[in-house]
């Protein structure tokens, strides 16, 4: 009895207890999964992940981490990204006949760089890549069933990370692809793509090296001697077309009460300044405003001493009529526009 | 009526007023500048002596209060809401900064709610369509509920410490377990459409209202698997959770405008007190304690037991004392003021 109450009196007797001892009753604690990662609120992963995250392994194994490379980076934790919207969207996002969205996202073509000399090579790597490798991804060419059969489960985040330009034949990590590669395997291939590696690199510095650049260096003097040709030509277009067609005649250019530039003085620059608030009257009213006048009149019929009393109401009408308004997180008094301006159309504030 | 206490948040609009679960003398109150409209918050920690109601600590803070919750593990202790979507946690021994502050809701938190059983953690809700549980000693959130539209209210129930209530503008109110598996619903047990039409068996079914935004509900103290909700739509319903599709226990229609605040009284099961846009504060009876009127099983209609007309602005905040003999109540309104009084004397015909 005392033993039954009291721990067991040797140390191997109390990890038998403990092992014995039931722990069903743990699960019902508050938050009894919020801190594993696997079972994380957001971000968790269907039920059959062991086996998905061994075949993204074999993935990454073979060379196709670059498949996965657009996947964006997705936090396990963060909430708002995950919001479109209703509960039933994030349902369907766990459904097992519904695609992973980062399989998705692998699917989608990735548009072709042509741009850089990086682009080249994972061209160029793409090319070598795909008969060596059947299972890897040659960018957009690659078909979309291929995809499926082999990588139904989502790809492990950690992979953006290790996002080669050209998983298999990289030059520079090596041919063993950074150590994950069978070396054997990839011993077998180096000779073939160093041969190719060469031959492609030449013809690439041909197009682009040392001499092309001084041949385009000699093409600048003739393309800047053309130029000025160019613009000499098109001066004196300009100024045969001024002397035709006075510019106070074009009135896409000028009106009869605008100055040129040139010929503006202090007097008028300021008198034109005192013009522009012709655009002042079209500005829309504010948001703070708009909203003020929709409450004030879903009150409107409110007679009594409250209602008419309302420091809240009285703002709200000084909203409205643009008397305030929020001017830098702040509740501002705007000037009222004076009989003058009012007359001469002049309604922004001073 | 019945004196009042009164006291003037002078240059701040209360949005919520709270006693504390400790001491009968010690009332806390979020405040906002510019009726929260933009500018900054207060936080008032008054208390209740012979002299009346006096200060015992402010904290100012640099964006909108709406609203706050004592910490039931330290009686120094209590969290706001802030219009910056941070969560601050205030200890009234330490001047002028909070001593912890969350900060992951991506706009305004508009509710907060201290654990009352596990006492362990709160909830928040926010503009940004998540609801967050927190522990006060982490910055993280510890679970983040997706709702996907605004949420103005969220509450712990009274008696189960993983049952969580939202209040939503999408016309639903959401009932999470956190028992449940976060990969079926994210813990969603239940959406209550508030305003769809009532499907009695054998019953002639009841008219739906039309949908509006929810923004205040609050669990039955005594009774709890029922939810009292208000908002736009002026009235007030009590539900049973665990008959999502039976449509309303009660409803009590009275309001002139939207209800802003509700709470069920600590003493009675029956009693709920509300605050709402039309500057009154109402006491009402759910008719619970009352034998069935409505024959053909609708909801049952609950009873105004009184009004309190002091406010003078939108009556934003109400607050029930857990001490005494029971009735005593806070309110707050924009017109920056506290009021305390003794809703006996509203009951007395009751």
């Amino acid at each position: 009895m005392a033993e039954a109450s009291c721990s067991g009196g040797t140390p191997f007797k109390q990890f038998l207890d403990q092992q014995n001892r039931d722990v069903s009753h743990h699960q019902d604690r508050l938050f009894h999964n919020s801190f594993s990662p696997a079972q994380s609120s957001f971000r968790s992963s269907p039920a059959n992940q062991p086996a998905q995250v061994q075949n993204d392994f074999g993935a990454f194994m073979n060379g196709s981490s670059s498949q996965f490379g657009s996947a964006p980076l997705q936090h396990p934790h963060h909430a708002a990204g995950m919001l479109p919207g209703h509960p039933q969207a994030f349902e369907s996002r766990w459904h097992p006949s519904a695609p992973s969205p980062q399989v998705e996202m692998a699917q989608q073509p990735r548009s072709a760089d042509m741009s850089n000399w990086a682009a080249d090579f994972t061209r160029f790597s793409s090319q070598q890549q795909a008969p060596a490798h059947p299972m890897a991804v040659n960018g957009a060419a690659q078909p979309l069933a291929h995809m499926q059969s082999n990588h139904q489960a989502p790809a492990l985040n950690f992979q953006s990370a290790f996002q080669f330009p050209n998983a298999g034949f990289s030059p520079l990590y090596g041919p063993t692809n950074g150590g994950l590669m069978d070396p054997s395997a990839a011993a077998a291939q180096r000779p073939a793509a160093e041969a190719d590696f060469d031959q492609e690199m030449s013809r690439w510095m041909e197009a682009n090296g040392p001499a092309s650049n001084a041949k385009a260096m000699e093409d600048v003097d003739a393309i800047m001697e053309q130029m000025a040709r160019e613009l000499d030509i098109n001066e004196g277009a300009f100024k045969d077309s001024e002397t035709a067609t006075p510019l106070h005649q074009d009135p896409r250019f000028t009106d009869l009460e605008t100055p040129e530039i040139r010929n503006l003085t202090p007097d008028t620059l300021s008198q034109t300044i005192n013009n522009e608030p012709q655009v002042d009257q079209v500005k829309p009213r504010s948001e703070i405003s708009e909203a003020a006048e929709k409450l004030l009149d879903t009150v409107q019929n409110e007679q009594g001493e409250k209602w008419k009393n309302s420091v809240f109401l009285s703002l709200m009408r000084d909203f409205r009529d643009g008397k305030k308004d929020i001017v830098d997180n702040e509740v501002q008094v705007m000037p009222y526009p004076s009989a003058e301006e009012t007359e001469g159309g002049l309604c922004s504030p001073r | 009526m019945a004196s009042m206490l009164e006291f003037r948040t002078q240059g701040f609009n209360p949005y919520a007023v709270k006693y504390s679960p400790y001491y009968d003398s010690r009332i806390a109150v979020a405040s906002s500048a510019n009726f929260g409209i933009v500018g900054n918050g207060r936080l008032f920690a008054l208390g209740l002596s012979a002299q009346g109601i006096q200060v015992e600590k402010t904290f100012d803070t640099n964006d909108a209060l709406y609203d706050l919750a004592w910490s039931e593990i330290n009686e120094n202790q209590l969290v706001v809401a802030c219009g910056d979507g941070s969560i601050k946690l205030f200890d009234l021994g330490v001047n002028d900064f909070p001593v912890m502050n969350f900060h992951e809701h991506k706009r305004e938190t508009f509710a907060v709610c201290w654990n009352p059983v596990t006492k362990d953690s709160f909830v928040s809700s926010s503009w940004d369509g998540t609801v967050k549980i927190w522990s006060p000693t982490r910055n993280q959130s510890i679970t983040t509920l997706p709702i996907g539209n605004c949420t103005y209210s969220t509450s712990f129930c009274p008696s189960n410490p993983a049952l969580i209530s939202a209040a939503s503008t999408d016309s639903h109110l959401r009932i999470y377990d956190l028992r449940t598996p976060p990969s079926a619903k994210y813990h969603l047990v239940s959406s209550i459409p508030v305003h769809a039409p009532q499907t009695l068996p054998g019953a002639p079914a009841q008219p739906a209202s039309a949908p509006a935004e929810i923004l205040t509900q609050d669990w039955n103290k005594y009774r709890d698997t029922v939810i009292a909700t208000g908002g736009v739509d002026r009235v007030i319903r009590t539900f049973d959770i665990r008959n999502p599709a039976g449509g309303a226990l009660s409803v009590m229609p009275g309001h002139d405008y939207a209800v802003r605040k509700l709470a069920w009284s600590p003493h009675a099961s029956d009693v709920l007190i509300s605050a709402s846009y039309d500057m009154t504060v109402r006491l009402w009876s759910d008719g619970s304690m009352q034998p069935a009127m409505n024959p053909n099983g609708g909801p049952s209609v609950g009873r105004q037991l009184g009004v309190m007309n002091r406010h003078t602005e939108f009556a934003t905040g109400v607050d029930w004392c857990l001490f005494g003999m029971g009735g005593w109540v806070a309110s707050v309104g924009w017109d920056e003021r506290v009021l305390l009084w003794d809703s006996n004397m509203l009951m007395a015909g009751r």
